[in-house]
């Protein structure tokens, strides 16, 4: 599986990414997250890890500029966030393609809709994206005749195209088989290692986050707060081989523990509630 | 039928992992594997596919049926069973639609129905669909219009006919209103059903991209209501043929409805239940129209 070189951040520098003391809660007071502060360093692959209905899609939600926190700010490059932009891309986890589109035009979709000419250069970028993630071929056809992996890799690059300065992910390998995750995760850490984007990766897999992630921040069970946050000195390019290695285990001996504890209270919690 | 073996296929398997390539090579033995494979004849395959394609079990079940049906009309009505003592035999029938389907008459009955069909219909769409999307794209507006959208809607369209008689001085008006105000409501409530019921990632990812409000309107919002719009559409369309009807019935002047209720009173009873099955069959025809124009419509919906 080698992938061609493709240059897709040319020009553009990764952003960094950062939330002050947030405090967000939707409907009727239902708290989601309870002061959380963190920072995403320019060009890192940052993982969020956290028991299911902790707040992670909040978050991702509050960056991308879909909602905002009741108190703190996020901000993107020391600016705080405006509004949905085309500098921080989300990836949602059931696929967000436009089911009306072909792949082509929903590759292109973003260009199209910011006025860009989507001759020439935007087509090129657009035909090595496609050839990137194995897709050529299929550029005539629709969301729901491509396989759950090929969708995937399709948003991707419908993301990709737009250059931007920070991925936003949230779940993106959620509900694909054990073998397309793997080949999905290859595809990451690769364009990750050739372009440097920074990444914001949700995920509720732990050996995933440290697989993939420089950093991962593990979440309390809902109102969501930053439990702790795990460095990952993994070396790169990252191989698969790693996952074996006595610093690999040991990390992710660590996140257990420190997941453990969470998942308890968020399982109790919920067993409670439904007494 | 002739037993065909298969030669032994060589096949090579793949497998991708961690950027290595491994490539796996046996001889996989599917005749064995699928008990053997069967040819056909040319003749078999034309039986299979077209004769048994055609009348299969299922198909002459479904033709009996109907067959069923006829059989017990003409029981109850040549034995005069109440309340089917007055109804005409379907030969009666039958007789009358020979005679009366090739007539100029018959022609300008159906044009008249199915012109007013049209045109209320379309000025229902033209109106319908336009007022559903904007009301589900924009809370202001649709704050402004559901309100007597919903004051409106649950007055019986039938009730209409004696205000739009006096609305509209000529007759092919008040029955085109008609015809439009059945249509309109399923219309715009499917439409406006179908934008509120669009999953707010596609318009949240649209954002995202850099979309301004058109991109959304006609991008995401046009396209993802579609489908209830079509339903919304056939239901309209199934309206409009009631209304039509009943709006000739009352206000006359050519068309199936005028022609049916005629029969009546002139005592051409086999006329009466010929004029019923020519109205279902022409909604029949239109709702099959529709259907037709909803897969060109939608392509992406139709392709498995």
């Amino acid at each position: 599986m080698n992938l061609p070189a493709t240059n897709t951040v040319e020009g553009v520098k990764p952003g960094e990414m950062e939330m002050r003391g947030c405090y967000y809660s939707f409907g009727k007071g239902k708290e989601v997250l309870d002061n959380v502060s963190f920072k995403v360093e320019k060009g890192s692959f940052t993982c969020f890890c956290g028991p299911s209905g902790c707040g992670k899609s909040s978050i991702i939600n509050l960056l991308a500029g879909y909602a905002v926190p009741d108190i703190g700010e996020c901000l993107i490059d020391g600016m705080p966030v405006q509004g949905p932009g085309a500098d921080r891309l989300v990836v949602f986890q059931e696929t967000a393609l436009l089911p009306w589109m072909t792949l082509w035009e929903n590759t292109l979709y973003g260009p199209k809709v910011q006025g860009k000419d989507l001759m020439g250069e935007v087509a090129d970028r657009a035909e090595a994206l496609i050839n990137m993630v194995g897709l050529t071929g299929f550029e005539e056809k629709y969301p729901s005749q491509l396989s759950g992996g090929m969708q995937r890799r399709a948003e991707l690059i419908r993301a990709l195209i737009n250059q931007p300065k920070v991925l936003l992910m949230d779940e993106p390998f959620r509900g694909l088989d054990a073998m397309t995750r793997g080949i999905m995760q290859e595809y990451i850490i690769k364009l990750f290692e050739e372009t440097g984007t920074t990444i914001l990766f949700v995920t509720a897999e732990l050996e995933e986050a440290i697989f993939l992630g420089d950093v991962a921040y593990f979440l309390t069970a809902g109102p969501a707060t930053v439990k702790k946050k795990l460095l990952i000195d993994l070396p790169r390019p990252r191989k698969f081989e790693h996952t074996t290695t006595l610093n690999f285990v040991a990390l992710q001996r660590e996140a257990i523990e420190t997941v453990e504890e969470e998942a308890q209270k968020a399982f109790s919690t919920c067993v409670l509630k439904a007494k | 039928m002739a037993q065909v073996t298969i030669p032994k296929v060589e096949a090579s398997i793949e497998v991708c992992h961690s950027g290595k390539t491994i490539t796996e090579s046996r001889q996989i033995d599917w005749a064995s594997r699928i008990g053997g494979y069967t040819e056909y004849s040319a003749f078999q395959k034309f039986w299979r596919r077209s004769v048994r394609g055609t009348f299969n079990f299922s198909n002459l079940r479904r033709i009996l049926s109907l067959v069923i049906i006829v059989f017990l009309w003409q029981v109850v009505t040549a034995y005069q069973i109440p309340p089917f003592t007055r109804v005409p035999t379907p030969a009666e029938v039958w007789k009358d639609a020979v005679a009366f389907i090739p007539t100029m008459h018959c022609l300008k009955c159906v044009v008249f129905s199915m012109g007013r069909i049209y045109l209320g219909f379309m000025v229902a769409c033209i109106i319908g669909i336009p007022l559903g999307l904007f009301m589900g794209w924009n809370r202001i507006f649709k704050n402004f219009t559901f309100p007597t959208f919903e004051c409106l809607r649950p007055i019986p369209v039938i009730s209409w006919i004696p205000l739009s008689v006096i609305m509209f001085p000529q007759t092919e008006h008040s029955i085109v209103f008609l015809v439009f105000l059945g249509a309109f409501y399923p219309i715009v409530l499917n439409t406006l059903l179908g934008v509120e019921s669009l999953r707010s990632d596609y318009i949240q990812g649209a954002l995202s991209l850099g979309s301004k409000p058109r991109h959304i309107f006609f991008d995401i919002i046009l396209p993802g209501a579609l489908p209830s719009i079509f339903t919304g559409m056939t239901v309209g369309m199934g309206l409009a043929w009631v209304m039509v009807v009943a709006a000739e019935m009352v206000a006359g002047g050519y068309g199936l409805g005028y022609m049916t209720w005629e029969s009546y009173i002139l005592i051409n009873y086999p006329r009466i239940i010929l004029g019923m099955l020519i109205i279902g069959a022409c909604g029949y025809l239109s709702s099959t129209i529709l259907r037709y124009l909803a897969t060109k419509a939608m392509p992406w919906r139709s392709l498995f």
